[in-house]
C-alpha cells in the first residue's frame, strides 16, 4: 500500500491505483487523505520537516524554525521558487532525547543548533543525495 | 541494576544475527519450541506479570490467554512499533539496535498464541528502523528461525514489516487493525476486543516492541526472576525515555519503582543550566502532569496512579521554572487537534475548540470565563469517544489547569505570560 500510495500522490493516478486494487476512487481518496506522510500537493526535492512538539519546544524547535524561514525565505508550508525545499512543522518524530530534531526526506537530524543547520543546507544546496 | 533489554545497547552491531547470537541471543527460541507447549508459555508470562509497556500496562500474558483456543480461523500477532506519544523514543532504540531481540520475542509469542503470521506496525518516519527490521528478518530466514518447520519444531511462522502513514492514532490497536487492512486508521468498538476479533476479523494479538523484547528472558531466566525486578504488581524493568530540560537527556532502562528523583538527578544529571524544577510529565503528553513537590514518586502503574498520574510509556518529559504551563499545555492541545481522527464528534470538534480557547488564552486573548468554558468542553470530550485519544486530549488540560491555576488568570489578567521563557536554540 505504502508504495503504491506514494505514487498515486506524486503522479495523481488515484484511479489508476483504484482500478488496480479494485476499489472505488472514493475509498482511496478517503485513505491517502487521512494519513499525513501522502501529502496531496507537490513538494520540493528535500522536504525539512521540524519536530515542534513538547520536548523539541522545550529544547527551543519554534527558534529553529523561525531560523529556518529567515534562511531560506520560505514561510512554513511553503517550497522555495527553485523546488529545492520544502519547509513544514510536524508532530513528535520520536527522537525527544536528541531535541531539537528535524527530518529531511527519510533523514534524522539531532540535537540541531544554528551551525548545524547552515551546515546541513549548504550540503543539500549543493546536491548532497539523502 | 543489570539492564535487561539495553545489556548490548552500545555493541555497535548488535543487529547483525551473527553477533545477536554471540552475545546470547536465540538461546530461549529453542527451549520455547523444544520444551514448553503454548499453554506453558502463556502461564509463564502470566506468572512473571510481564505488563504491556505501550501504556496501558494490561498484563501480557492474560491478553494472549484470550486468544480462543478452539477457533478454525488463523490467528495473528502483531507487534505494535507506531511509537507516537510525544516523549516516547524507546522503541526505536530497541528496533534499530536490537531488532532479533524483538523478533525472538515475536517468534516465541506466536508459538505461544498459534499464529503464522505476525505483522510489525512501524510508524513511517522509523525509515531506518523498518530497514533494519527488513534486513534482520531477512537473517532469520537464511538461519531458519523464521520460515517453515522452524528449527525442526514443526511450528511454521512469517514475520512482515509494515509501515504506517503517519497517525498517532494508529498506535491505538484497533486503529492500528484498520490501518494494516488498508482502511483510515479509526478506531473500533471494543467488545469486541481483537484478541477474539482482530485483524480481518481473526483472533489478534497486539503488543508494543518493548513488552515483546522482554519475552525472550522471561522464557530463559523463568517467571520468578522477571517477578523479584521491580514492584510486585510492576515487574521487570522499563525503559524511561528522559527528554526535555535535563543535562543528560536519552533512554534509561531501570526497574520499575525507580524514584522520579534518581531518575532526573542520577541519570539525567540533573536540571539544565541548573535552573529549578518545575513540573515533569512522566508517561508522554497523555498523562497528568506533576508539580516539583512530587519527585519522590516510584515510577511504577501502582504508584504514579496513586500520585495522580499514570505510568503511560514511561516518557518523562522534563520542566524547569522557565516553562509557561500555557505553552505547554497549548501546544499539547494542538497536538490532538491535529491527531483526532474525527469519528468521534466530542473528540473532532471538542479538541479544535479546546485548541482555540488555549490559543487566545496564550496570546493574551484569554476571558475570564474561559477556564469554566475549557472544563466544561473537557467533561464533554471525557468517556464519551470510542477510543482513548479523547480522554488523553483533556488530560494535559485538566491537570495544569488544576496545578498550574495561577498561571492562567495571570495570562488572562495580565495578557502575558508570568515566567521568562529565554533562549534556548543557539
Amino acid at each position: 500500500m505504502w508504495c503504491l500510495m506514494k505514487w498515486a500522490i506524486i503522479i495523481q493516478i488515484q484511479k489508476q491505483v483504484a482500478q488496480l486494487l479494485d476499489l472505488s476512487e472514493m475509498e482511496v481518496a478517503e485513505t491517502v487523505s487521512f494519513y499525513t506522510y501522502f501529502p496531496r500537493q507537490g513538494v520540493g526535492k528535500y522536504q525539512i520537516q521540524v519536530c515542534t512538539n513538547v520536548s523539541c519546544m522545550l529544547s527551543g524547535a519554534e527558534q529553529l524554525l523561525q531560523y529556518l524561514e529567515e534562511k531560506l525565505k520560505i514561510k512554513v508550508g511553503e517550497t522555495t521558487p527553485d523546488s529545492i525545499f520544502t519547509l513544514s512543522a510536524v508532530e513528535c518524530l520520536g527522537s525527544c532525547g536528541t531535541a531539537p530534531v528535524m527530518q529531511i526526506n527519510q533523514t534524522y537530524y539531532e540535537n540541531l543548533t544554528k551551525a548545524k543547520v547552515d551546515q546541513i543546507i549548504e550540503e543539500l544546496r549543493k546536491g548532497k543525495e539523502l | 541494576m543489570e539492564k535487561i533489554l539495553f545489556r548490548h545497547i552500545d555493541v555497535s552491531d548488535q543487529y547483525k544475527i551473527d553477533t545477536y547470537i554471540r552475545n546470547g541471543g536465540y538461546r530461549a527460541l529453542p527451549e520455547a519450541l523444544k520444551e514448553h507447549t503454548p499453554d506453558e508459555l502463556i502461564e509463564l508470562v502470566k506468572k512473571s506479570n510481564l505488563r504491556g509497556r505501550g501504556g496501558a500496562g494490561f498484563p501480557a500474558g492474560l491478553k494472549w490467554s484470550f486468544v480462543p483456543k478452539d477457533s478454525p480461523q488463523p490467528r495473528f500477532l502483531l507487534c505494535n512499533a507506531d511509537e507516537g506519544e510525544p516523549g516516547t523514543f524507546k522503541d526505536r532504540a530497541l528496533i534499530e539496535n536490537d531488532p532479533h531481540q524483538l523478533l525472538e520475542g515475536i517468534i516465541i509469542a506466536s508459538y505461544a498464541i498459534g499464529a503464522h503470521r505476525a505483522f510489525i506496525y512501524i510508524r513511517g518516519e522509523f525509515a531506518f528502523g523498518a530497514k533494519r527490521l527488513q534486513e534482520a528478518i531477512r537473517e532469520c530466514y537464511q538461519k531458519g528461525y523464521l520460515g517453515n518447520n522452524i528449527l525442526g519444531s514443526g511450528f511454521d511462522l512469517d514475520v512482515d514489516v509494515y509501515r504506517g502513514g503517519g497517525a498517532y492514532i494508529c498506535g491505538e490497536e484497533t486503529s492500528l487493525l484498520e490501518s494494516i487492512e488498508g482502511k483510515r486508521g479509526t478506531p473500533r468498538l471494543k467488545p469486541p476486543f481483537p484478541a477474539s476479533v482482530g485483524l480481518y476479523k481473526n483472533p489478534t494479538v497486539i503488543n508494543n516492541v518493548e513488552t515483546l523484547s522482554n519475552i525472550s528472558y522471561i522464557v530463559l531466566n523463568g517467571a520468578e526472576w522477571f517477578a523479584n525486578i521491580g514492584m510486585p504488581k510492576s515487574t521487570g524493568t522499563k525503559i524511561f525515555s528522559l527528554s526535555g530540560h535535563v543535562k543528560c537527556p536519552g533512554n534509561y532502562e531501570l526497574p520499575m519503582g525507580v524514584t522520579l528523583r534518581e531518575l532526573i538527578f542520577e541519570h539525567g544529571g540533573g536540571i539544565k543550566d541548573d535552573r529549578q524544577l518545575k513540573a515533569v510529565i512522566p508517561g508522554g503528553v497523555s498523562t497528568p502532569i506533576l508539580t516539583a513537590n512530587l519527585l519522590d514518586v516510584k515510577m511504577d502503574f501502582e504508584s504514579l496512579y496513586e500520585a495522580g498520574s499514570l505510568l503511560g510509556s514511561g516518557a518523562t518529559i522534563v520542566m524547569d521554572e522557565s516553562t509557561c504551563m500555557v505553552k505547554v499545555a497549548y501546544r499539547i492541545s494542538k497536538f490532538f487537534e491535529h491527531e483526532s481522527c474525527g469519528k468521534c464528534v466530542p473528540c473532532r470538534e471538542g479538541t479544535r475548540w479546546i485548541r482555540q480557547i488555549m490559543q487566545r488564552i496564550k496570546n493574551g486573548k484569554g476571558r475570564e470565563e474561559d477556564l469554566d468554558l475549557l472544563r466544561d468542553i473537557c467533561a464533554n470530550i471525557a468517556g464519551n469517544t470510542v477510543c482513548p485519544l479523547g480522554d488523553a486530549a483533556v488530560v494535559p488540560i485538566t491537570s495544569t489547569m488544576e496545578k498550574f491555576r495561577d498561571e492562567y488568570e495571570y495570562h488572562i489578567r495580565h495578557k502575558r505570560c508570568m515566567v521568562d521563557l529565554g533562549k534556548r536554540f543557539v
